[in-house]
């Protein structure tokens, strides 16, 4: 596991779709806190947040296959959570307390319409959780951080995964049948990628 | 003053019902519940929580599929489209890369001037074989070039037009990247082919076996390619499709006409095997090792192809109908 500790959120997501267990905790590891005391903050109820952040995780885990993120891990998560509150906001039977507070925000007038700047800002305030982790794992963050600020380190650190997988590969390929066999029992035959 | 619009205002987001107005007040709220609410779990109920979650997560049956596909048996037929711009190598971001030794690595345009070693695919399908053992299907019509110091120090890096089946043999240190455009296709280990067809944006690659990942270089979106998967990008180079193919029928173009130019009987026995549909048996050594250029059409018959390759082969052959065998010997002097 400490293999992925500092990569970088590019380079997990990328991990994690060809299948790494690894990747996936690190970026649950990496992202809990932050899902979790927001889902706490919205929703009132630390038992309801950890079944919505349960949630998001899950979905993830369902969407390994087809996902394609256009930004960041982070928002994607973030965006998750959101949604996954709202989702369940709208099942609760008692809806009320919601519904009240709701009603108070827009009576206090200050509603921001502008709706790219309200999600930027969520994704704001959700990292400035990061000031609360443990000390590890926020420096873990900020590194992560900065090896996405340049364009130039994410092709490097791509490599480097690359290499990870790579090495797995060639540990798997070493058992693959020899290739003068029939074309048609190769395609079929198996290899062992040792991943854990 | 209670607004009623607002009972249903949760339900309606979940559902996408929501007009703008109403998105930008729930998730203002949803701000403004983050930013206000001083109440924040302890830290012990944050590792509480994460652990209890965690161990949830491990028991369902979807991760185990995970850990099942990931630790188990993989045949990979992948096919993979993008859009590319024929022709033009309009690579506008220089991408470095660190290889094991940390040497940059050029993108086409740069490497221009010092390209060597074109591969033409005229009249038909040709097979061919790389300085480092990979072997290659180009289809008729094709272009391979393979780039400055292939199988040099750091990389084995070729361009593409046209259409071309690729067995890449594995070498961790060196690996292989095919330029398409503005496409990047790195073979982590793998064998595969790729299609791009002129006039169209479209670029297929179809993989048999191991994992190609896929980055174009303008949108800087990386796909890697799970069995039968297709992704097409679009003109403006992000992902604009993504869905499941048979890829075994998209490859059926490699069984057509098929040319073998300066190839060993020993690479070229899987084609041949696929080709006429017998398993092939080649004892002699020397033979095997004898390179050959000569074409094999789409519908011959195993017995009429191996009346004349045997000839020129200077062989002996013997075919089995029961097991479904050809033995190839060396003509005795």
């Amino acid at each position: 596991m400490k293999k992925h500790l500092h990569d970088s959120d590019l380079e997990l997501l990328s991990e994690f779709k060809m299948g790494s267990p690894a990747a996936f905790k690190v970026i649950y590891e990496r992202y809990w806190q932050l899902l979790y005391v927001a889902a706490c903050k919205v929703l009132k109820d630390e038992d309801e947040a950890e079944d919505v952040v349960q949630e998001v995780f899950v979905s993830l885990l369902n969407k390994r296959d087809s996902l394609e993120l256009s930004g960041a891990l982070s928002s994607y998560l973030f965006t998750s959570v959101r949604y996954k509150v709202f989702d369940f906001i709208s099942r609760k039977k008692v809806r009320l307390s919601y519904e009240e507070s709701i009603n108070q925000y827009v009576i206090q007038g200050n509603c921001n319409t502008d709706q790219a700047l309200i999600e930027k800002e969520i994704n704001a305030t959700m990292e400035q959780e990061i000031q609360n982790l443990p000390k590890k794992m926020k420096e873990v963050f900020e590194l992560s951080r900065k090896s996405e600020l340049s364009h130039k380190e994410i092709a490097t650190a791509l490599n480097i995964s690359d290499k990870t997988v790579k090495k797995q590969i060639s540990n798997a390929l070493k058992l693959l049948k020899p290739r003068f066999t029939n074309y048609y029992l190769w395609m079929f035959s198996f290899f062992f990628w040792p991943f854990r | 003053m209670e607004n009623p619009n607002y009972k249903d205002i949760f339900r309606k987001y979940a559902a996408g019902e929501c007009t703008d107005e109403e998105r930008a007040i729930v998730e203002g709220w949803y701000l403004s519940e983050l930013k206000n609410t001083p109440d924040r779990p302890s830290d012990q109920k944050i590792a509480a929580a994460n652990k209890a979650v965690w161990k949830k997560l491990e028991g369902n049956p979807k991760k185990i599929v995970i850990w099942r596909w990931s630790a188990a048996a993989a045949i990979i037929s992948m096919v993979i489209g993008f859009a590319y711009f024929y022709r033009q190598y309009t690579v506008t971001e220089v991408v470095p890369e660190a290889s094991i030794a940390s040497q940059q690595v050029k993108p086409p345009a740069e490497v221009e001037a010092v390209k060597e070693v074109v591969f033409h695919a005229d009249t038909e399908n040709t097979m061919m074989k790389l300085p480092d053992g990979s072997v290659v299907i180009l289809a008729k019509g094709s272009q391979l070039t393979l780039l400055t110091a292939f199988n040099g120090k750091h990389n084995r890096e070729v361009e593409l037009q046209g259409k071309a089946f690729f067995d890449i043999a594995h070498n961790p240190s060196k690996p292989f990247i095919i330029y398409t455009g503005n496409v990047r296709t790195t073979v982590l280990g793998t064998a595969f082919d790729i299609t791009t067809t002129p006039g169209m944006n479209t670029v297929k690659v179809n993989v048999i076996r191991g994992l190609v990942e896929v980055k174009n270089t303008v949108s800087s979106s990386l796909t890697h390619l799970a069995k039968n998967m297709q992704v097409v990008f679009g003109d403006d180079n992000k992902v604009a499709v993504r869905r499941e193919v048979n890829a075994e029928q998209e490859m059926a173009w490699k069984k057509q006409d098929l040319e073998f130019n300066d190839v060993s009987l020993q690479d070229a026995i899987e084609r041949l095997e696929e080709g006429l549909g017998y398993k092939i048996v080649v004892k002699d050594p020397a033979l095997l090792k004898e390179t050959f250029t000569y074409s094999m059409r789409s519908k011959e018959s195993a017995a009429s192809f191996m009346k004349s390759f045997s000839q020129f082969l200077n062989a002996s052959y013997l075919i089995n109908e029961q097991h479904k065998t050809i033995s190839i010997e060396p003509l005795k002097p």
